[in-house]
């Protein structure tokens, strides 16, 4: 195949019919780009799919509309767009055909290796899929992130303050803290929330939660850019006082990984007051 | 629409009607055989087939090893006929002898090889019916 873009666009009446038509167009393009076998049938499958959504969901009471389909084979891959102009996506309790469309949209998305669907400006539904040529036969190696210890949060802007609040209250609720021990969780929340966003990797103020043992709330805050932890762990001093919020928590430690650092906080639910010293830098 | 010319691409294009065909091998069980690609365009007859088959003889087997094509409009009249069958206590069996990539494929990732179950040869699927209900 040429190192070329190769476009097919189609526009045919949403009538069931033309399914078929659909199909035969695509085997043109396939057979003229050279497309392997296993993406060209999976390519036809998902046309059909979509297509049917639309002969079927999207041009109710047998109306006649409109169906555009665009493939585009290019640098290894094969692009799809099903578009229509029909009522769009909308719950619907049974279908009134009696057409079994509930296999079509997760067949779709088992098939194609990128998968979605707009709603455009002016009306109707665009369904676009990608497809590795060559790949069919080998399912591309899926990477899925490491599922968080219990919940992670990560926030913009002025939002920072309210969500990371609201989070802490209900993480510090579920590990049984009393309200005064909540209130120590709080206060460190909104050092973290109210600190510079820009010491934060992305601008984004995060925190990672878990209770590693009963009664304890864990909390790793960042990641964060050169420098970004330390100064958290100042704004943690309590101005003209002697006196850090880090001496609320029963662990404050700076730790780095290949994210960057991060400033793991430790609190418990039997904490002595101040006075524990803090282990970290 | 272009005719078949020398050139071999055009050689390629092996879109074959979808077509339904009901016979009846064994007293008390039809099948119902799709031939070529079947899609909406054709489950409606495939439905009526299918209820007719159930009327008639009882037992069902849906044939697919002349498919080179279905989707999900199919799989769902399929899915349909053997919820019937259920209702009603009949033998109802689906055999695909996986000559088709396409057939096998969208069987596969749908799970519904294994859900069906899918039988190799109509004979097969027969036998199961027979096991099952005696109606063979």
């Amino acid at each position: 195949m040429s190192g070329s873009a190769t476009e097919l666009r189609l526009a045919v009446a949403a009538r069931a019919e033309n399914l078929a038509l659909v199909r035969q167009a695509l085997a043109g393009l396939g057979d003229a780009t050279g497309m392997d076998e296993a993406t060209l049938s999976d390519l036809k499958q998902i046309a059909t799919e979509a297509c049917m959504n639309s002969v079927v969901h999207a041009y109710p009471d047998d109306s006649e509309g409109r169906i555009e389909v665009r493939a585009r084979v290019a640098a290894g891959e094969v692009t799809l767009s099903v578009r229509d102009w029909g009522v769009g996506f909308r719950p619907r309790p049974a279908d009134a055909r009696g057409q079994s469309l509930r296999l079509g949209l997760p067949l779709i998305a088992s098939l194609a290796d990128r998968f979605e669907v707009f709603a455009p400006l002016d009306g109707g539904t665009e369904v676009r899929v990608r497809l590795g040529l060559q790949g069919a036969a080998e399912p591309v190696q899926q990477s899925s992130p490491a599922p968080p210890r219990e919940a992670e949060v990560a926030v913009t802007g002025d939002a920072a303050r309210q969500v990371i609040a609201r989070v802490m209250a209900i993480a510090a609720t579920r590990v049984g803290f009393s309200l005064d021990r909540m209130s120590d969780g709080v206060l460190i929340g909104d050092v973290i929330s109210s600190h510079d966003a820009g010491d934060f990797a992305d601008k984004r103020v995060g925190v990672e939660l878990d209770e590693p043992e009963p009664g304890t709330l864990w909390m790793r805050v960042g990641p964060f850019v050169d420098g970004g932890a330390q100064r958290l762990m100042e704004h943690m001093e309590v101005p003209g006082m002697d006196f850090s919020l880090a001496k609320l928590a029963d662990r404050v430690a700076v730790e780095t990984d290949k994210q960057g650092d991060f400033v793991v906080i430790e609190l418990s639910r039997d904490h002595r007051a101040a006075g524990v010293a803090e282990d970290g830098e | 629409m272009r005719e078949a010319n020398s050139d071999p691409g055009y050689a390629r294009v092996v879109a074959i009607p979808g077509e339904v065909r009901v016979s009846s091998p064994v007293d008390g069980v039809g099948v119902v055989a799709l031939v070529g690609e079947h899609d909406l365009g054709t489950v409606n007859q495939v439905r009526a087939a299918l209820e007719r088959a159930q009327n008639e003889q009882g037992a069902v087997v849906v044939d697919l090893c002349q498919a080179t094509f279905i989707d999900s409009s199919i799989l769902g009249a399929i899915l349909e006929g053997r919820r019937q069958a259920t209702e009603k206590q009949k033998g109802y069996g689906v055999a695909c002898d996986g000559s088709s990539e396409p057939v096998n494929r969208v069987l596969d990732v749908t799970g519904l090889r294994r859900e069906l179950p899918v039988h190799e040869s109509v004979d097969a699927a027969l036998e199961a019916i027979r096991q099952r209900t005696g109606s063979a």
